[in-house]
């Protein structure tokens, strides 16, 4: 028996053509959505405008920030910081609030009432001023070329003309809304994508212009992109990533670089004293994160530098020793027996070694390291569980 | 098309059964188990829910302040298994208090805390065998403040077992202090 034949759908009419042609178009052109005159210097946006409703939201959590106890409590981290972007942002430097926040992992955010955000984690990664001035130049270009409501209003717009085009699409009988919606937020991210190239080539230029090194610009990316291969990430689908890859931002600046007159004229010994006031507290918090395999390249970075040699050995030591991955630990022991030739180490390099030598089973060496922690860090607030530590270590030695 | 409403109806059933969560209050005098592995008194009316890893409980709501039961984390697996970094740091059996301690604040850190301040490691136990305590405060993911305590047992057959008490520094966590201490106090392991 022949089964029936499903008929096949009817040929699209030039309705539905002409339908999808333009809801291609409008989603498309939605998305184009011009670009605004930079923001001058004090210039705040009509009171009924999309922009002041931004501005609004943005002061809020600007609030918030400020009462929640994550800026970091250094008025001289903080000043310095702000006097960066001054130095950057000319006219515009009142108008702009700079906070350092204690957070680990890499970023900074401008908001578009000039609320910017600088996580540790950043200043961390940062190997001089110029680095830290070409992230500082680039918030700087989002905020003066009013990105955040531009891509706010494209996000709006694009997602309108899908809407739309998914309703008469719906309507002609091929319901393609979905797809358009899609579409439309792929559109923004490209948009987005842009945005960020631009702020590259602004903030590359605010930092060249003002003493800071060109080339730190590109080596900061270069930095980055050694982090990522450590981690071995999964690349963003370019569609819808919203920043471009690191390896064309690093490109892109190198040749920015390159063509560049201009030479670094910035003394570092103010950068490099706040860091090093703070950088074992900001290990600590990269630690937490579990990411190891990025932690180590920071540290290695730092390592080759000669900064905070005891601390960074310290670390070295206790991302060894914590990464499960890592079976053998007699690296891990010999960093932390590294670290302990310098003066600047912290005193729980002797806890972590105990630890280690105990879990090999070398209990007379983990108990001298047990007690040259106390010794050193008598107020030690775990004092009572080293002393059970020891105290077992007795019984087995 | 009957058939596809039921369907509809079927799955729609599923998923908000699948999103409720039983809140049940835990009588205050009698002994409770939790995970096969603790036996506490209450003291107090708390408000429970079970978890995967055990039981959370709570007088006020749980985002204010929370008792956490977590019981058998063997070897290898994380503290907890929903929501995590892919590269949250997992237990080992060979673990110390020390390392617990890490392993804690690495979970705190992947739940969005900062600035997590580790006191008052000290040793503990409970029925007679080696445990461990520690204090800590931190700001979450919010913002906001947040102080509180751990106890640890480290079991060879149990694995990693945590009693934790967790409230906003503000008021919540003074308010139930006494009745945590009083539940940490009536730890007993089955």
């Amino acid at each position: 028996m022949t089964p029936p034949v499903k008929p096949l759908p009817p040929a699209p009419s030039r309705v539905f053509r002409t339908t999808l042609a333009l809801g291609l178009a409008l989603t498309a052109a939605a998305c184009a959505g011009g670009p605004r005159a930079d923001l001058k210097p004090g210039q705040v946006p009509a009171a009924d405008s999309t922009e002041a409703g931004l501005w609004l939201v943005m002061d809020k959590a600007e609030t918030r920030l400020k009462t929640s106890g994550r800026v970091i409590p250094d008025p001289e981290l903080q000043a310095y910081v702000q006097d960066i972007v001054c130095r950057l942002a000319a006219e515009h430097c009142t108008h702009i609030r700079s906070y350092v926040v204690r957070r680990p992992g890499f970023n900074a955010s401008m908001a578009p009432n000039g609320f910017m955000s600088v996580w540790s984690g950043l200043l961390l990664r940062c190997e001089n001023e110029d680095q830290l001035a070409t992230v500082i130049g680039h918030e700087i270009s989002h905020y003066v070329r009013r990105h955040s409501v531009q891509r706010w209003e494209a996000m709006r717009d694009s997602l309108t003309a899908a809407q739309v085009f998914g309703i008469v699409t719906a309507t002609a009988g091929v319901p393609l809304g979905g797809f358009a919606v899609l579409g439309a937020y792929g559109q923004v991210q490209a948009y987005s994508r842009d945005h960020e190239r631009e702020a590259d080539a602004m903030g590359f230029t605010l930092m060249s212009d003002n003493g800071y090194a060109p080339e730190a610009a590109p080596q900061l990316w270069e930095n980055l992109i050694a982090e990522k291969d450590a981690a071995e990430e999964d690349k963003p689908d370019p569609f819808f990533a919203s920043h471009p890859p690191s390896e064309e931002r690093m490109q892109t600046l190198s040749e920015l670089a390159a063509a560049s007159d201009r030479h670094g004229t910035v003394d570092n010994s103010r950068f490099e004293a706040l860091m090093a006031r703070h950088r074992a507290t900001w290990l600590e918090d990269e630690l937490d994160l579990g990411h190891y395999a990025e932690m180590q390249v920071v540290l290695d970075r730092l390592k080759d530098s000669g900064t905070s040699p005891g601390v960074t050995w310290y670390y070295l030591g206790e991302v060894l020793r914590r990464d499960a991955e890592v079976e053998d630990k007699e690296e891990a022991v010999a960093a932390l027996r590294r670290a302990l030739t310098y003066d600047d180490v912290p005193a729980e390099a002797h806890r972590s070694l105990g630890l280690l030598l105990h879990r090999q089973g070398d209990h007379a060496d983990a108990r001298d390291a047990f007690e040259n922690y106390l010794a050193v860090a008598p107020g030690a607030d775990d004092r009572a569980m080293i002393e059970f530590y020891i105290k077992k270590l007795e019984t087995k030695s | 098309m009957i058939r596809f409403s039921k369907l509809c109806t079927g799955l729609l059933a599923l998923a908000l059964l699948a999103g409720c969560t039983t809140i049940t209050e835990v009588p205050p005098t009698k002994k409770h188990e939790i995970g096969g592995v603790f036996r506490v008194v209450p003291g107090t009316a708390w408000n429970a829910k079970t978890t995967n890893r055990g039981e959370i409980w709570t007088v006020n709501g749980f985002g204010l302040e929370r008792m956490a039961f977590i019981t058998k984390v063997e070897d290898g697996k994380p503290l907890v298994t929903q929501g995590q970094d892919k590269d949250a740091p997992t237990f080992r059996a060979d673990m110390n208090a020390t390392d617990v301690v890490n392993l804690y604040e690495a979970l705190l850190t992947s739940s969005g805390y900062s600035q997590i301040e580790v006191s008052n490691l000290r040793p503990h136990t409970i029925s007679g065998q080696d445990a461990f305590r520690f204090d800590y405060t931190a700001f979450n993911r919010s913002g906001l403040a947040k102080q509180g305590m751990v106890v640890g047992l480290i079991d060879p057959e149990k694995g990693l077992n945590l009693a934790t008490y967790e409230a906003a520094s503000e008021h919540y966590y003074d308010a139930s202090l006494a009745a945590a201490e009083s539940v940490l106090a009536s730890l007993e392991k089955i």
